[in-house]
């Protein structure tokens, strides 16, 4: 198991932080003020933009075949216990409607390392023992030319990046809890753009299917209130993390394909 | 162990699946009619638990761009 944590900080997290030190280094012989912050940002939207054509491919292909779920289910009725022709039909339709079955989910999923392993980089980076953090990252540095010469400053805007909103709401006052509110907004703006509403199939659905759909539907409100809850508890550095990354996942999605879900309750007001 | 494994696939369904698509943006991922969690557990019903999920596992595995039938 410890090699696979090894493994997994070899090929992923120490270069992760190398890119992230030539950022704030960047930043810093620019003389841009709160470096780190900038950094954790810059550094989220380069992975992104590597992640871009993963992302881009996988939410034309989830589109799509949302707009078929219905043809699906008609597929499903009619080829009932038949799962080999069921199969077959399936990949017809997905044919001539465009779909690249060819896709699959390992893109998708390739995403899910590169998440974590950015939010064990920031864990690592916002560390409150700022000395300890200097030596560590030195140790992880690629370049001499790089190493940090001194302790990097925490602040952004005022607030240290190393603390969570709880313990700074003594200090800071209340406004802080903009930091969770605003994680758990966004995040559910994401959400809601993803799922548009779809016609309910009319027959015979069983209760399995109805328990999952629903938790489904009530994932678009538990999810994001789960998200802001945690960004209450992680450090502010981890934040300006995540909130980046949902930023560039609701414009990415908004470029492809336009308020989505959200649709629905603009046109009500 | 059928029971154990059951009770993993129906958690991963409810609510770790759910949590996955929330987290990466995505509704619909599967190319495959049942799922893949859908074909195990059949799969493990029918043929036991060592082959069953020997199939799944392909199955889970051939959900990628480089393969094909």
């Amino acid at each position: 198991m410890s090699s696979i944590f090894s493994l997994f900080n070899t090929l992923l997290v120490n270069p992760i932080i190398n890119v992230l030190v030539i950022i704030y280094q960047a930043l810093n012989f620019l003389r841009i003020p709160y470096s780190l912050g900038f950094s954790i940002i810059l550094l989220t939207i380069v992975v992104r933009l590597i992640l871009y054509p993963f992302t881009n491919s996988q939410l034309k292909a989830s589109k799509k075949m949302q707009d078929l779920a219905p043809h699906l289910s008609n597929l499903k009725n009619k080829h009932k216990g038949d799962a080999k022709m069921l199969q077959q039909e399936t990949m017809r339709l997905y044919k001539e409607h465009g779909v690249n079955p060819a896709a699959g989910c390992l893109p998708v999923l390739i995403q899910l390392p590169i998440i974590w392993a950015l939010y064990s980089v920031l864990q690592k980076v916002v560390g409150n023992n700022v000395h300890q953090v200097v030596s560590d990252v030195n140790n992880i540095i690629y370049f001499n030319a790089f190493k940090l010469t001194k302790p990097w400053d925490q602040m952004f805007f005022g607030i240290p990046l190393g603390q969570n909103p709880s313990q700074l709401i003594g200090k800071v006052g209340f406004i802080i809890l903009l930091v969770p509110l605003i994680t758990g907004l966004l995040q559910f703006i994401q959400s809601k753009m993803m799922f548009t509403s779809q016609p309910k199939p009319q027959n015979n659905q069983n209760n399995k299917e109805d328990f999952s759909s629903a938790f489904q539907k009530q994932s678009l409100f538990i999810f994001p209130i789960m998200i802001g809850f945690f960004s209450y508890t992680f450090p502010i550095g981890l934040s300006l993390y995540w909130n980046t990354f949902t930023i560039f996942g609701i414009l990415q999605q908004y470029k492809l394909q336009g308020l989505g879900g959200l649709n629905e309750w603009i046109k009500k007001r | 162990m059928k029971k154990i494994l059951f009770f993993l696939i129906d958690f991963y369904q409810k609510i770790i699946s759910a949590i996955l698509k929330n987290l990466l943006g995505v509704n619909k991922f599967c190319r495959y009619t049942p799922t893949c969690s859908e074909y195990a557990k059949i799969s493990i019903q029918k043929k036991g638990v060592l082959k069953g999920s020997y199939f799944s596992i392909l199955r889970i595995l051939s959900c990628q761009p480089f393969f094909n039938k």
